[in-house]
Protein backbone atom coordinates (compact mmCIF):
# COMPACT_ATOMS: atom_id res chain seq x y z
CA UNK A 1 0.00 0.00 0.00
CA UNK A 2 1.27 3.63 -1.03
CA UNK A 3 1.00 5.79 1.96
CA UNK A 4 0.06 9.26 0.91
CA UNK A 5 0.55 12.36 2.10
CA UNK A 6 2.86 11.03 5.51
CA UNK A 7 6.05 12.51 4.83
CA UNK A 8 6.98 15.46 7.10
CA UNK A 9 8.85 18.35 6.08
CA UNK A 10 10.71 20.53 9.20
CA UNK A 11 12.25 23.47 9.33
CA UNK A 12 16.00 23.34 10.64
CA UNK A 13 17.78 25.53 13.01
CA UNK A 14 21.13 25.82 14.33
CA UNK A 15 21.72 24.16 17.39
CA UNK A 16 24.36 25.70 20.15
CA UNK A 17 25.74 23.69 22.94
CA UNK A 18 29.20 24.86 22.51
CA UNK A 19 29.67 28.74 22.66
CA UNK A 20 33.37 28.03 21.38
CA UNK A 21 32.49 26.74 18.23
CA UNK A 22 30.70 28.94 15.79
CA UNK A 23 29.31 26.28 12.62
CA UNK A 24 29.24 27.66 9.17
CA UNK A 25 26.16 28.28 7.96
CA UNK A 26 26.94 26.25 4.58
CA UNK A 27 26.60 23.04 7.18
CA UNK A 28 22.98 23.84 7.69
CA UNK A 29 20.88 21.89 5.78
CA UNK A 30 17.46 23.34 4.61
CA UNK A 31 15.15 20.98 5.35
CA UNK A 32 14.33 17.60 6.86
CA UNK A 33 12.13 15.17 5.35
CA UNK A 34 11.13 12.03 6.78
CA UNK A 35 8.46 9.42 6.56
CA UNK A 36 6.17 8.28 9.68
CA UNK A 37 6.06 5.19 8.61
CA UNK A 38 4.53 2.24 11.10
CA UNK A 39 8.25 0.84 11.86
CA UNK A 40 9.07 4.73 13.06
CA UNK A 41 5.57 4.73 14.84
CA UNK A 42 6.52 1.51 17.01
CA UNK A 43 9.75 2.86 17.55
CA UNK A 44 8.55 6.05 19.21
CA UNK A 45 6.08 3.63 21.04
CA UNK A 46 8.57 1.64 22.59
CA UNK A 47 10.65 4.45 23.55
CA UNK A 48 7.50 6.35 25.38
CA UNK A 49 6.95 3.08 27.39
CA UNK A 50 10.46 3.12 28.42
CA UNK A 51 10.32 6.78 29.67
CA UNK A 52 7.59 6.18 31.79
CA UNK A 53 8.53 2.76 32.98
CA UNK A 54 12.26 4.20 34.35
CA UNK A 55 10.68 7.87 34.89
CA UNK A 56 13.38 9.40 31.92
CA UNK A 57 12.75 13.10 30.49
CA UNK A 58 13.81 12.58 27.10
CA UNK A 59 15.35 9.37 24.92
CA UNK A 60 17.88 10.00 22.49
CA UNK A 61 18.03 7.33 19.38
CA UNK A 62 20.07 6.82 16.35
CA UNK A 63 18.26 6.68 13.14
CA UNK A 64 18.41 6.40 9.28
CA UNK A 65 14.81 7.37 8.31
CA UNK A 66 15.55 11.00 8.19
CA UNK A 67 16.56 12.78 5.11
CA UNK A 68 18.36 16.19 4.96
CA UNK A 69 18.10 18.55 2.21
CA UNK A 70 20.19 21.65 1.13
CA UNK A 71 19.07 24.47 -0.62
CA UNK A 72 22.45 25.13 -2.28
CA UNK A 73 23.02 21.69 -3.58
CA UNK A 74 19.47 21.35 -4.20
CA UNK A 75 20.01 17.81 -3.19
CA UNK A 76 19.87 15.64 -0.12
CA UNK A 77 23.51 14.85 1.62
CA UNK A 78 24.41 11.89 3.31
CA UNK A 79 27.30 12.41 5.55
CA UNK A 80 25.47 13.13 8.24
CA UNK A 81 24.64 11.35 11.33
CA UNK A 82 21.01 11.56 12.75
CA UNK A 83 19.25 11.20 15.71
CA UNK A 84 15.89 11.33 16.63
CA UNK A 85 14.65 12.60 20.68
CA UNK A 86 11.75 11.43 21.90
CA UNK A 87 9.82 12.77 25.41
CA UNK A 88 6.15 12.47 26.31
CA UNK A 89 4.64 14.34 23.70
CA UNK A 90 6.78 15.01 21.19
CA UNK A 91 9.63 14.27 18.62
CA UNK A 92 12.16 16.04 16.87
CA UNK A 93 15.33 15.46 14.95
CA UNK A 94 19.02 16.77 15.43
CA UNK A 95 22.07 16.13 12.99
CA UNK A 96 25.75 16.65 12.87
CA UNK A 97 27.79 16.34 9.56
CA UNK A 98 30.65 14.03 9.48
CA UNK A 99 33.64 15.41 11.44
CA UNK A 100 31.75 16.29 14.62
CA UNK A 101 30.80 14.75 17.37
CA UNK A 102 28.12 16.52 18.48
CA UNK A 103 24.74 17.59 16.99
CA UNK A 104 24.68 21.49 15.47
CA UNK A 105 21.83 21.32 13.90
CA UNK A 106 17.58 20.48 15.57
CA UNK A 107 14.28 20.91 13.97
CA UNK A 108 11.47 22.09 15.38
CA UNK A 109 9.44 19.79 17.83
CA UNK A 110 6.10 17.80 16.35
CA UNK A 111 2.99 16.18 18.62
CA UNK A 112 3.26 12.42 18.75
CA UNK A 113 -0.38 12.74 18.47
CA UNK A 114 -0.82 14.92 15.22
CA UNK A 115 1.27 12.61 13.22
CA UNK A 116 -0.58 9.09 14.17
CA UNK A 117 -2.47 8.12 11.04
CA UNK A 118 -5.04 6.54 12.45
CA UNK A 119 -7.46 8.10 14.96
CA UNK A 120 -5.96 8.76 18.42
CA UNK A 121 -7.14 6.11 20.77
CA UNK A 122 -8.84 6.96 23.37
CA UNK A 123 -8.52 5.18 26.99
CA UNK A 124 -11.14 4.99 29.75
CA UNK A 125 -10.55 4.20 33.05
CA UNK A 126 -11.57 0.96 35.22
CA UNK A 127 -12.00 1.93 38.56
CA UNK A 128 -12.01 -1.95 39.45
CA UNK A 129 -8.36 -2.23 38.59
CA UNK A 130 -7.87 -0.36 41.63
CA UNK A 131 -8.44 -3.24 43.51
CA UNK A 132 -5.51 -5.50 42.75
CA UNK A 133 -2.79 -5.55 45.58
CA UNK A 134 -0.30 -3.75 43.12
CA UNK A 135 -3.09 -0.30 43.25
CA UNK A 136 -3.42 -0.95 46.77
CA UNK A 137 0.06 -0.75 47.72
CA UNK A 138 0.64 2.08 45.95
CA UNK A 139 -2.58 4.39 47.04
CA UNK A 140 -1.42 3.08 50.71
CA UNK A 141 2.23 5.03 50.15
CA UNK A 142 0.58 7.81 48.18
CA UNK A 143 -1.75 8.10 51.40
CA UNK A 144 0.61 7.67 53.63
CA UNK A 145 2.64 10.54 52.00
CA UNK A 146 -0.40 12.65 51.68
CA UNK A 147 -0.69 12.47 55.56
CA UNK A 148 2.73 13.37 56.00
CA UNK A 149 2.24 16.43 53.75
CA UNK A 150 -1.13 17.54 55.78
CA UNK A 151 0.98 17.19 59.18
CA UNK A 152 4.08 19.09 57.87
CA UNK A 153 1.78 21.67 56.24
CA UNK A 154 0.00 22.38 59.75
CA UNK A 155 3.06 22.75 61.26
CA UNK A 156 4.64 25.22 58.43
CA UNK A 157 1.60 27.15 58.71
CA UNK A 158 0.71 27.41 62.24
CA UNK A 159 4.87 29.50 62.70
CA UNK A 160 4.35 31.34 59.42
CA UNK A 161 2.29 34.03 60.95
CA UNK A 162 4.53 34.03 63.78
CA UNK A 163 7.85 34.49 61.59
CA UNK A 164 6.03 36.86 59.23
CA UNK A 165 5.27 38.77 62.49
CA UNK A 166 8.79 38.67 63.99
CA UNK A 167 9.85 39.52 60.92
CA UNK A 168 8.10 42.84 60.87
CA UNK A 169 9.67 43.75 63.96
CA UNK A 170 12.32 46.84 63.65
CA UNK A 171 15.31 46.88 65.28
CA UNK A 172 14.90 49.57 67.79
CA UNK A 173 11.74 47.61 69.51
CA UNK A 174 13.62 44.37 69.14
CA UNK A 175 16.27 45.87 70.92
CA UNK A 176 14.42 47.56 73.68
CA UNK A 177 12.55 44.61 74.63
CA UNK A 178 15.73 42.36 74.87
CA UNK A 179 14.75 40.15 72.21
CA UNK A 180 17.70 38.28 70.92
CA UNK A 181 16.32 38.97 67.75
CA UNK A 182 18.91 36.39 65.81
CA UNK A 183 18.53 33.78 67.99
CA UNK A 184 14.52 33.47 68.11
CA UNK A 185 13.96 34.52 64.50
CA UNK A 186 16.84 32.38 63.37
CA UNK A 187 15.59 29.55 64.80
CA UNK A 188 12.33 30.05 63.70
CA UNK A 189 13.05 31.12 60.26
CA UNK A 190 15.11 27.64 59.83
CA UNK A 191 12.14 25.53 60.91
CA UNK A 192 9.82 27.59 58.71
CA UNK A 193 12.41 26.26 55.98
CA UNK A 194 12.87 22.87 57.01
CA UNK A 195 9.40 22.38 56.69
CA UNK A 196 8.83 24.24 53.67
CA UNK A 197 11.77 22.09 51.69
CA UNK A 198 9.87 18.63 53.53
CA UNK A 199 6.63 19.61 52.14
CA UNK A 200 8.34 19.91 48.49
CA UNK A 201 10.11 16.65 48.82
CA UNK A 202 7.03 14.66 49.62
CA UNK A 203 4.79 16.77 47.01
CA UNK A 204 7.53 15.69 44.36
CA UNK A 205 7.35 11.94 45.53
CA UNK A 206 3.68 11.76 45.75
CA UNK A 207 3.51 12.93 41.92
CA UNK A 208 6.20 10.14 40.92
CA UNK A 209 4.03 7.75 42.28
CA UNK A 210 0.66 8.83 41.07
CA UNK A 211 2.22 9.46 37.93
CA UNK A 212 3.79 5.36 38.57
CA UNK A 213 -0.16 4.25 39.86
CA UNK A 214 -1.59 5.56 36.54
CA UNK A 215 1.07 4.05 34.46
CA UNK A 216 1.18 0.64 35.60
CA UNK A 217 -2.33 0.16 36.75
CA UNK A 218 -4.38 2.03 33.53
CA UNK A 219 -1.34 1.93 30.94
CA UNK A 220 -1.80 5.78 30.96
CA UNK A 221 1.56 7.93 30.22
CA UNK A 222 1.41 11.62 29.82
CA UNK A 223 0.47 12.95 26.35
CA UNK A 224 -2.64 9.85 26.35
CA UNK A 225 -6.08 10.61 25.57
CA UNK A 226 -8.43 9.59 27.87
CA UNK A 227 -12.01 9.71 28.75
CA UNK A 228 -13.90 9.10 32.27
CA UNK A 229 -17.28 8.74 33.01
CA UNK A 230 -17.82 9.52 37.42
CA UNK A 231 -19.80 7.17 39.10
CA UNK A 232 -22.51 9.72 40.05
CA UNK A 233 -22.67 11.66 36.28
CA UNK A 234 -23.96 10.94 33.29
CA UNK A 235 -21.68 12.88 30.83
CA UNK A 236 -18.27 11.93 30.29
CA UNK A 237 -15.03 13.87 30.19
CA UNK A 238 -12.26 13.85 27.82
CA UNK A 239 -8.61 15.40 27.71
CA UNK A 240 -5.41 14.82 27.35
CA UNK A 241 -3.05 13.59 29.86
CA UNK A 242 -0.47 16.73 31.24
CA UNK A 243 0.13 16.22 34.96
CA UNK A 244 -1.83 14.85 37.79
CA UNK A 245 -1.82 16.17 41.48
CA UNK A 246 -3.25 14.32 44.94
CA UNK A 247 -5.39 16.54 46.72
CA UNK A 248 -6.24 13.95 50.52
CA UNK A 249 -8.18 11.59 48.79
CA UNK A 250 -8.53 12.45 45.82
CA UNK A 251 -5.89 11.73 42.63
CA UNK A 252 -6.86 14.82 40.09
CA UNK A 253 -5.44 14.19 36.34
CA UNK A 254 -5.43 17.53 34.51
CA UNK A 255 -5.20 18.29 31.10
CA UNK A 256 -6.79 20.23 27.61
CA UNK A 257 -10.05 19.14 26.54
CA UNK A 258 -10.66 17.05 24.04
CA UNK A 259 -13.13 18.93 21.81
CA UNK A 260 -16.32 17.00 19.78
CA UNK A 261 -14.02 17.44 16.22
CA UNK A 262 -11.56 15.01 17.74
CA UNK A 263 -8.85 18.34 17.96
CA UNK A 264 -7.13 19.73 21.58
CA UNK A 265 -9.51 22.35 22.92
CA UNK A 266 -7.96 25.46 25.04
CA UNK A 267 -9.70 24.78 28.02
CA UNK A 268 -8.34 22.51 30.86
CA UNK A 269 -10.02 19.75 32.33
CA UNK A 270 -9.88 17.44 35.37
CA UNK A 271 -10.69 13.70 36.34
CA UNK A 272 -10.86 13.29 39.73
CA UNK A 273 -10.39 9.24 41.24
CA UNK A 274 -11.35 8.84 44.43
CA UNK A 275 -9.51 6.25 46.11
CA UNK A 276 -11.89 5.72 48.84
CA UNK A 277 -11.49 5.39 52.61
CA UNK A 278 -9.59 2.87 54.26
CA UNK A 279 -10.96 0.02 56.04
CA UNK B 1 41.83 6.86 -21.07
CA UNK B 2 39.66 3.80 -21.06
CA UNK B 3 35.97 3.49 -18.88
CA UNK B 4 37.06 0.97 -16.00
CA UNK B 5 40.19 4.12 -15.51
CA UNK B 6 37.56 7.02 -16.14
CA UNK B 7 35.24 5.12 -13.24
CA UNK B 8 38.30 3.98 -11.02
CA UNK B 9 39.08 7.93 -10.63
CA UNK B 10 35.47 8.48 -9.62
CA UNK B 11 35.48 5.85 -6.89
CA UNK B 12 39.36 7.11 -5.69
CA UNK B 13 37.90 11.02 -5.29
CA UNK B 14 34.71 9.78 -2.94
CA UNK B 15 36.89 10.04 0.01
CA UNK B 16 37.44 14.09 -1.26
CA UNK B 17 33.62 14.49 -1.60
CA UNK B 18 33.13 15.66 2.58
CA UNK B 19 34.91 18.76 1.65
CA UNK B 20 31.73 19.57 0.13
CA UNK B 21 29.88 19.95 2.95
CA UNK B 22 31.79 22.44 3.37
CA UNK B 23 32.13 24.38 0.19
CA UNK B 24 30.28 27.52 -0.90
CA UNK B 25 29.86 26.72 -3.92
CA UNK B 26 29.95 22.55 -3.68
CA UNK B 27 31.57 20.74 -6.82
CA UNK B 28 29.69 18.23 -8.82
CA UNK B 29 29.96 14.87 -9.23
CA UNK B 30 28.80 11.36 -7.48
CA UNK B 31 26.81 12.20 -4.19
CA UNK B 32 24.43 9.12 -2.98
CA UNK B 33 23.97 7.34 -0.63
CA UNK B 34 26.75 5.04 0.37
CA UNK B 35 24.69 1.83 -0.45
CA UNK B 36 23.52 2.27 -3.82
CA UNK B 37 27.06 4.15 -4.57
CA UNK B 38 28.32 0.95 -6.86
CA UNK B 39 24.72 1.25 -8.22
CA UNK B 40 25.56 4.72 -9.19
CA UNK B 41 29.21 3.55 -10.82
CA UNK B 42 27.72 0.87 -12.97
CA UNK B 43 24.76 3.44 -14.32
CA UNK B 44 27.76 5.68 -15.38
CA UNK B 45 29.47 3.14 -16.45
CA UNK B 46 26.55 2.37 -19.00
CA UNK B 47 26.47 5.99 -20.13
CA UNK B 48 30.17 6.72 -20.10
CA UNK B 49 29.84 3.15 -22.91
CA UNK B 50 27.09 5.01 -24.82
CA UNK B 51 28.89 8.18 -24.94
CA UNK B 52 32.45 6.97 -26.20
CA UNK B 53 30.17 4.79 -28.86
CA UNK B 54 29.26 8.62 -29.98
CA UNK B 55 32.53 9.99 -29.90
CA UNK B 56 32.43 12.35 -26.86
CA UNK B 57 35.27 12.71 -24.99
CA UNK B 58 35.08 12.32 -21.18
CA UNK B 59 37.34 13.53 -17.75
CA UNK B 60 37.04 12.80 -14.51
CA UNK B 61 38.74 16.15 -12.18
CA UNK B 62 40.35 15.61 -8.86
CA UNK B 63 37.56 15.91 -6.59
CA UNK B 64 35.47 13.37 -8.94
CA UNK B 65 33.77 15.84 -11.06
CA UNK B 66 32.24 14.68 -13.90
CA UNK B 67 32.95 16.51 -17.45
CA UNK B 68 31.80 15.05 -21.02
CA UNK B 69 32.24 17.21 -24.22
CA UNK B 70 30.69 16.27 -27.58
CA UNK B 71 33.40 15.62 -30.82
CA UNK B 72 34.28 18.44 -32.37
CA UNK B 73 32.61 21.03 -29.56
CA UNK B 74 34.28 22.89 -27.20
CA UNK B 75 31.62 23.27 -25.17
CA UNK B 76 32.11 21.15 -21.89
CA UNK B 77 29.34 19.90 -19.54
CA UNK B 78 29.04 18.51 -16.10
CA UNK B 79 27.77 15.44 -15.55
CA UNK B 80 26.12 14.56 -11.59
CA UNK B 81 24.66 11.89 -10.19
CA UNK B 82 22.46 12.32 -6.98
CA UNK B 83 19.25 11.81 -4.79
CA UNK B 84 17.27 14.81 -5.32
CA UNK B 85 13.76 15.37 -4.27
CA UNK B 86 11.20 16.47 -6.92
CA UNK B 87 10.07 19.34 -4.87
CA UNK B 88 10.21 22.43 -7.03
CA UNK B 89 10.25 25.33 -4.87
CA UNK B 90 12.09 25.01 -1.34
CA UNK B 91 11.56 28.71 -0.56
CA UNK B 92 7.80 27.95 -0.84
CA UNK B 93 8.29 25.42 1.85
CA UNK B 94 10.48 27.66 4.00
CA UNK B 95 8.18 30.20 4.13
CA UNK B 96 5.27 28.15 4.97
CA UNK B 97 6.92 26.64 7.61
CA UNK B 98 7.26 30.03 9.03
CA UNK B 99 3.93 29.85 11.05
CA UNK B 100 3.42 26.42 11.22
CA UNK B 101 5.76 23.59 13.43
CA UNK B 102 5.45 21.09 10.08
CA UNK B 103 3.94 20.35 6.55
CA UNK B 104 2.47 17.66 5.57
CA UNK B 105 3.98 16.28 1.65
CA UNK B 106 2.92 13.53 -0.56
CA UNK B 107 6.03 10.75 0.03
CA UNK B 108 5.78 11.16 -4.19
CA UNK B 109 7.76 14.68 -3.45
CA UNK B 110 10.46 13.87 -1.48
CA UNK B 111 11.35 10.35 -2.63
CA UNK B 112 15.09 9.76 -2.52
CA UNK B 113 15.50 8.46 -6.11
CA UNK B 114 18.64 8.87 -7.86
CA UNK B 115 18.42 11.81 -10.41
CA UNK B 116 21.09 11.95 -13.25
CA UNK B 117 21.97 15.98 -14.09
CA UNK B 118 23.81 18.05 -16.71
CA UNK B 119 24.76 21.33 -17.11
CA UNK B 120 27.22 23.42 -19.64
CA UNK B 121 30.00 24.75 -18.34
CA UNK B 122 28.99 28.53 -18.75
CA UNK B 123 27.69 30.98 -16.65
CA UNK B 124 23.90 31.29 -15.70
CA UNK B 125 23.61 27.64 -17.19
CA UNK B 126 20.64 25.92 -15.44
CA UNK B 127 20.98 22.08 -14.29
CA UNK B 128 18.36 19.32 -15.87
CA UNK B 129 17.79 16.42 -14.06
CA UNK B 130 16.89 13.24 -15.29
CA UNK B 131 15.20 10.59 -13.06
CA UNK B 132 16.93 7.44 -13.13
CA UNK B 133 13.67 5.32 -13.19
CA UNK B 134 11.90 6.72 -15.54
CA UNK B 135 14.45 5.40 -18.10
CA UNK B 136 14.03 1.55 -16.32
CA UNK B 137 17.48 0.42 -17.27
CA UNK B 138 17.45 1.13 -20.54
CA UNK B 139 21.05 3.01 -21.11
CA UNK B 140 20.79 3.04 -25.04
CA UNK B 141 17.69 5.42 -24.77
CA UNK B 142 18.71 7.67 -21.47
CA UNK B 143 22.32 8.47 -23.35
CA UNK B 144 20.69 9.14 -26.52
CA UNK B 145 18.18 11.38 -24.54
CA UNK B 146 20.95 13.71 -22.64
CA UNK B 147 23.41 13.56 -25.84
CA UNK B 148 20.27 15.20 -27.51
CA UNK B 149 20.06 17.72 -24.99
CA UNK B 150 23.66 18.70 -25.34
CA UNK B 151 23.30 18.72 -28.93
CA UNK B 152 20.79 20.98 -28.72
CA UNK B 153 22.44 23.45 -26.65
CA UNK B 154 25.47 23.53 -28.30
CA UNK B 155 22.89 24.50 -30.82
CA UNK B 156 22.10 27.35 -29.13
CA UNK B 157 25.38 28.89 -28.05
CA UNK B 158 26.95 31.40 -30.65
CA UNK B 159 30.95 30.76 -29.58
CA UNK B 160 32.83 28.41 -30.00
CA UNK B 161 33.07 28.03 -26.62
CA UNK B 162 35.57 28.74 -23.97
CA UNK B 163 38.57 26.53 -25.75
CA UNK B 164 40.77 23.95 -23.55
CA UNK B 165 40.70 24.49 -20.10
CA UNK B 166 42.36 22.15 -17.70
CA UNK B 167 40.01 20.05 -15.56
CA UNK B 168 41.91 20.31 -12.37
CA UNK B 169 43.01 23.30 -9.82
CA UNK B 170 42.23 23.87 -6.47
CA UNK B 171 40.09 27.55 -6.24
CA UNK B 172 40.33 29.57 -2.96
CA UNK B 173 36.87 28.21 -2.53
CA UNK B 174 38.70 24.78 -2.64
CA UNK B 175 41.15 26.05 0.09
CA UNK B 176 38.46 27.54 2.24
CA UNK B 177 36.56 24.78 2.48
CA UNK B 178 39.74 22.08 2.96
CA UNK B 179 40.19 25.05 6.41
CA UNK B 180 36.65 24.50 7.49
CA UNK B 181 36.64 20.84 6.99
CA UNK B 182 40.20 20.27 8.37
CA UNK B 183 39.02 22.58 11.48
CA UNK B 184 35.82 20.64 12.48
CA UNK B 185 38.28 17.26 11.67
CA UNK B 186 40.68 18.04 14.31
CA UNK B 187 38.98 19.78 16.45
CA UNK B 188 39.23 22.96 18.88
CA UNK B 189 42.84 22.85 19.73
CA UNK B 190 44.08 22.05 15.98
CA UNK B 191 45.76 25.69 14.14
CA UNK B 192 42.86 24.55 11.16
CA UNK B 193 39.84 25.21 13.70
CA UNK B 194 41.46 28.21 14.68
CA UNK B 195 41.72 29.52 10.94
CA UNK B 196 38.55 28.46 10.40
CA UNK B 197 36.56 30.55 13.06
CA UNK B 198 38.50 33.49 11.93
CA UNK B 199 37.57 32.88 8.25
CA UNK B 200 33.89 33.28 9.30
CA UNK B 201 34.41 36.66 10.70
CA UNK B 202 36.17 38.06 7.17
CA UNK B 203 33.89 39.09 5.06
CA UNK B 204 35.32 38.68 1.78
CA UNK B 205 38.80 36.77 1.17
CA UNK B 206 40.29 38.17 -2.11
CA UNK B 207 43.27 35.82 -2.49
CA UNK B 208 44.33 32.84 -0.05
CA UNK B 209 47.54 30.89 -0.82
CA UNK B 210 48.94 27.53 0.96
CA UNK B 211 52.61 27.54 0.61
CA UNK B 212 55.06 25.08 2.36
CA UNK B 213 53.95 25.96 5.69
CA UNK B 214 52.39 29.31 5.90
CA UNK B 215 49.24 29.93 4.79
CA UNK B 216 48.68 33.93 3.58
CA UNK B 217 44.43 35.20 3.76
CA UNK B 218 44.50 38.42 1.52
CA UNK B 219 41.69 40.18 2.68
CA UNK B 220 39.24 42.93 0.97
CA UNK B 221 42.16 45.53 -0.09
CA UNK B 222 46.22 44.95 -0.69
CA UNK B 223 47.67 44.74 1.87
CA UNK B 224 45.61 43.90 4.64
CA UNK B 225 46.91 39.88 4.70
CA UNK B 226 47.92 37.72 7.60
CA UNK B 227 49.99 34.91 7.66
CA UNK B 228 49.42 31.40 9.53
CA UNK B 229 51.81 28.93 10.09
CA UNK B 230 50.80 24.98 10.34
CA UNK B 231 52.90 22.06 10.71
CA UNK B 232 52.87 18.29 9.65
CA UNK B 233 49.52 16.67 10.32
CA UNK B 234 48.24 19.95 8.05
CA UNK B 235 50.68 19.64 5.46
CA UNK B 236 49.60 15.91 5.09
CA UNK B 237 46.28 16.77 5.20
CA UNK B 238 46.64 19.57 2.57
CA UNK B 239 48.47 17.17 0.21
CA UNK B 240 45.24 15.02 0.50
CA UNK B 241 42.59 17.51 -0.42
CA UNK B 242 43.88 19.86 -2.61
CA UNK B 243 44.80 18.70 -6.02
CA UNK B 244 47.56 21.30 -6.95
CA UNK B 245 48.95 21.27 -3.12
CA UNK B 246 52.13 19.21 -3.49
CA UNK B 247 53.04 21.78 -6.89
CA UNK B 248 52.65 24.52 -5.17
CA UNK B 249 54.92 23.27 -2.37
CA UNK B 250 57.71 22.38 -4.95
CA UNK B 251 57.91 25.79 -6.66
CA UNK B 252 58.10 27.43 -2.94
CA UNK B 253 60.91 24.94 -1.87
CA UNK B 254 62.40 26.00 -5.60
CA UNK B 255 61.96 29.31 -5.04
CA UNK B 256 64.09 29.19 -1.23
Amino acid sequence: MVNKNNVICLGVNELYQNKQIHYSPITLPTLCFFEFTQTLQDTVDNARELLFEKSIHEITIQTSQVNWYFNLTNRYHHNIQSLMHVDAYSISFSGMLRPYKQPHFTTAKISINQLKFNQIPINSINLDQLTTPLAKGLINKIKHLSRQYSEQEDLYYSIEPLVSHLRELDEKTAFDIHLDSDLQLGLLNKKGNEFYSKMETIETEINYLSEQLLYQIFGLKKGDWLSYIPANNETSTQLQFDHCRVYGNTLNIIGPCITKAGTLGKREQYINIEFGEEK
Amino acid sequence: MNIQKLISSVRQSKKLRPLNDFHRSPRSGIDVIDKEFNEALSLLKELFKQFKANGCKIDISFYGEVFVSLPASLHRFELAISNRPSIKNAENLLKNLESVQFIKLDSFDTDNTLVVSIKTIRSRAEWKHYSVSEFKSDYGLFAETILKELRQRVGYYSNQGPGERTVNHSSTEDKIAAIHYGGALYGSTSMLFYLSQHLRKVIYVSDLSINGNQITVNKSYPGDETNHYFGKKEDAFFKKYLFDYAAMSRDHDNNN
